[in-house]
């Protein structure tokens, strides 16, 4: 019986700038069910990323606030949880972060870093654990990504090391915590294409092992067709579509969707589209109702109210009136 | 086959080679072997996509074309000219030709000028019209790219990622080039905007008959917007063919693993990458270069020699060649009496 990891309800952040008020999230709901492969895609600036630091409570505030919605964690509210439950729930969640080389700290050696995380994680379950304990657990954690010579790597600074293993080594991070959700935004973007390939496949390996939780936030539609079951579209703030992934490729119902899909060349070679006419909104000043109606070609009168989910079919929900029943 | 048109550049065996810093105790510090023995021709008209990882040197010869480098050896010739032996004064006519769209937008424009500032400058330098003339000349410029006359006044800092290149797309133009070196100039941004921006430099291309050196590392990418393919790891060329025969028929095990590579969005595309192919490795730092063939600790074809000797470009005919010992002549022989 699935359910639910992490519930997003209606989640609205606004960033408070000097400039005014940037409405950023504009009520985005998600579920995640355990053992879900969850993705999230949108472009630069649409909230993908926020949501996700609202969940694990890393949201810079200020300048961000949360002014409405919920995000549950295993039942549990986040938003009002106290410090020492805030902790505790927190070990149980772990991040890939986007940019490898700007997550490591470049002073400390790698495996001081990998027993740091391992230590704090104990103490927030109220474990205790002993050094040597703890540099086995590394020494593991190093080989289940790949890494040749874990020894070595241990006593190596992130700088001797490229970009791909020191990703390898921030997965590794991430999972000797035995996490229960795994959060991993862009994570492999800054990798060139065969890197790339390599740790989306060793991604794929371990959480199919050991049949992790993860939610995959990325610009890049191929990625989450490769890893993912379930694929949230973002834009601008708001849900656009949400369908089993394979359904979204083959089935795109919002027009933003479809443009998306249709702006990335393909290897068939069918030329190039024009991709999406106009910009992203100004934050400060979003447009009325649905965010992507000044781009797009079949915007409606009732498309200055925000449209709700239509459900088009199991799992599959478009927030466009075109939808409507 | 179509006719190829003029030869607008030809490459001889072109290299780039950066000193590396002395050591203390050691006599010498060694090179970077940047950009190592490129050879290729590009025609009016052409679209050359010249493809790599990073590292692979692609935008050290772009800069090395435009002569924001000397080659340390190897011959340019472009229009007839070697342009590495030119001299100052014919430096200026030769740069008027040929221009450069770097890859980010938002680093390569001065966030102090405006945008009448930023595309006075080329006119000004190159002293294309004046006075009037030249305002009008600016707004046409804009126009040309796609952007209203009223962006003249405004300072980068306003503008988005795409309008941003279109700036530096416009700029690039300013002196009526017939070559424009692209220097990833889509991979900044956004993919609904990347299509605005790709559909704008196909549009020039047709309308002022230019030619382009476009350096990227989206092979997709390429297969919709190049007229031929060149792939480059470790500062060597090692595929180059015209586009429809580069997908048709991917021969270096490189190009295979860069192919397979590719996170697709269709089962249609997924069946045009190659099979069997598994990425492996890590490009090697350039300062350690494997011997013989760059690519072989990678390669899941490789064969004995391949780690002593470097193998040469061998043509395989209709403009497709490939540098790999599967394809040579010895090779061939050898496999074929071994078959008998």
């Amino acid at each position: 019986m699935p359910f639910p990891l992490l519930e997003v309800r209606d989640l609205r952040i606004d960033f408070d700038m000097y400039e005014g008020t940037f409405k950023v999230l504009d009520g985005f709901s998600l579920v995640v069910q355990k053992g879900e492969k969850v993705g999230i895609v949108g472009e630069t600036g649409c909230g993908k990323s926020i949501t996700m630091q609202a969940a694990l409570g890393i949201l810079p505030m200020p300048p961000g606030r949360i002014s409405s919605g919920e995000i549950r964690f295993l039942g549990k509210d986040l938003l009002t949880a106290n410090a020492r439950d805030l902790k505790e729930i927190r070990s149980r969640i772990s991040l890939i972060p986007q940019d490898p080389s700007a997550s490591l700290n470049p002073v400390f050696k790698v495996g001081t870093q990998l027993m740091d995380v391992i230590k704090y994680s104990a103490s927030s379950r109220g474990q205790t654990g002993n050094a040597k304990e703890r540099r086995r657990l590394a020494l593991n954690a190093l080989k289940e990504v790949g890494l040749p010579d874990p020894e070595r790597n241990m006593n190596s600074y992130p700088i001797q090391l490229s970009g791909g293993m020191q990703q390898r080594i921030l997965i590794a991070m991430a999972l000797v915590t035995e996490p229960e959700l795994l959060i991993a935004d862009e994570p492999s973007t800054a990798l060139d294409v065969t890197i790339q390939d390599q740790i989306l496949r060793l991604m794929k390996e371990i959480v199919d092992k050991r049949q992790l939780t993860i939610v995959i936030i990325t610009h890049n539609l191929g990625v989450v067709r490769e890893l993912t079951d379930r694929t949230y579209v973002m834009y601008a703030g708001q849900l656009a579509e949400v369908a089993r992934t394979k359904h979204l490729f083959s089935q795109s119902k919002h027009p933003y969707t479809q443009g998306l899909i249709k702006s990335v060349p393909k290897l068939t070679g069918e030329g190039i589209s024009s991709g999406i006419e106009g910009m992203i909104p100004d934050y400060s000043n979003p447009p009325k109702g649905c965010r992507f109606r000044p781009r797009c070609e079949y915007a409606m009168a009732i498309c200055e109210e925000k449209p709700p989910d239509f459900v088009v079919e199991e799992e599959h929900k478009v927030a466009c009136f075109l939808y409507r029943k | 086959m179509k006719d190829l048109g003029e030869v607008m550049l030809v490459l001889e065996d072109v290299r780039k080679y950066f000193p590396l810093p002395r050591r203390i105790f050691k006599r010498k510090g060694g090179y970077i072997k940047a950009v190592d023995g490129v050879t290729f021709s590009v025609h009016r008209e052409d679209i050359l996509g010249l493809v790599g990882e990073s590292g692979s040197g692609k935008s050290t010869l772009g800069y090395t074309l435009v002569r924001i480098y000397r080659p340390t050896a190897g011959k340019i010739s472009f229009l007839g000219k070697d342009i590495g032996k030119i001299d100052r004064g014919e430096l200026k006519g030769f740069k008027k030709n040929m221009q450069i769209v770097f890859q980010d937008p938002g680093s390569s424009l001065n966030p102090r000028r405006t945008v009448e500032q930023t595309l006075e400058l080329p006119l000004r330098v190159h002293n294309i019209d004046g006075g009037k003339e030249r305002r009008r000349r600016i707004r046409e410029l804009l126009s040309v790219v796609g952007l209203p006359g009223v962006y003249m006044q405004k300072y980068p800092s306003a503008l988005s990622g795409g309008q941003k290149q279109r700036v530096a797309i416009a700029r690039a133009l300013a002196t009526e080039p017939s070559f424009l070196v692209l220097d990833e100039p889509t991979s900044a941004l956004d993919v609904s905007v990347q299509g605005k921006i790709i559909s704008l430099l196909l549009a020039l291309h047709d309308e002022f008959s230019l030619s382009y050196l476009f350096i990227t590392h989206d092979l997709s990418l390429m297969r919709n917007v190049a007229t031929s393919v060149a792939i480059m790891y470790l500062g060597k060329i090692c595929e180059i063919a015209p586009t429809a025969e580069f997908f048709a028929e991917p021969l270096h095990p490189y190009t295979q693993m860069l192919l397979s590579s590719i996170p697709v969005l269709t089962d249609e595309e997924e069946t045009l990458k190659p099979k069997k192919v598994t990425s492996t490795g890590e490009v090697p730092s350039p300062v350690n270069i494997p011997s013989g063939c760059g690519f072989h600790p990678r390669c899941h074809k490789r064969m004995d020699m391949c780690s002593q000797i470097d193998p040469e470009m061998i043509e395989m005919g209709d403009g497709h060649a490939v540098r790999c010992h599967l394809y040579s002549e010895a090779e061939i022989t050898a496999l074929s009496s071994q078959g008998t």
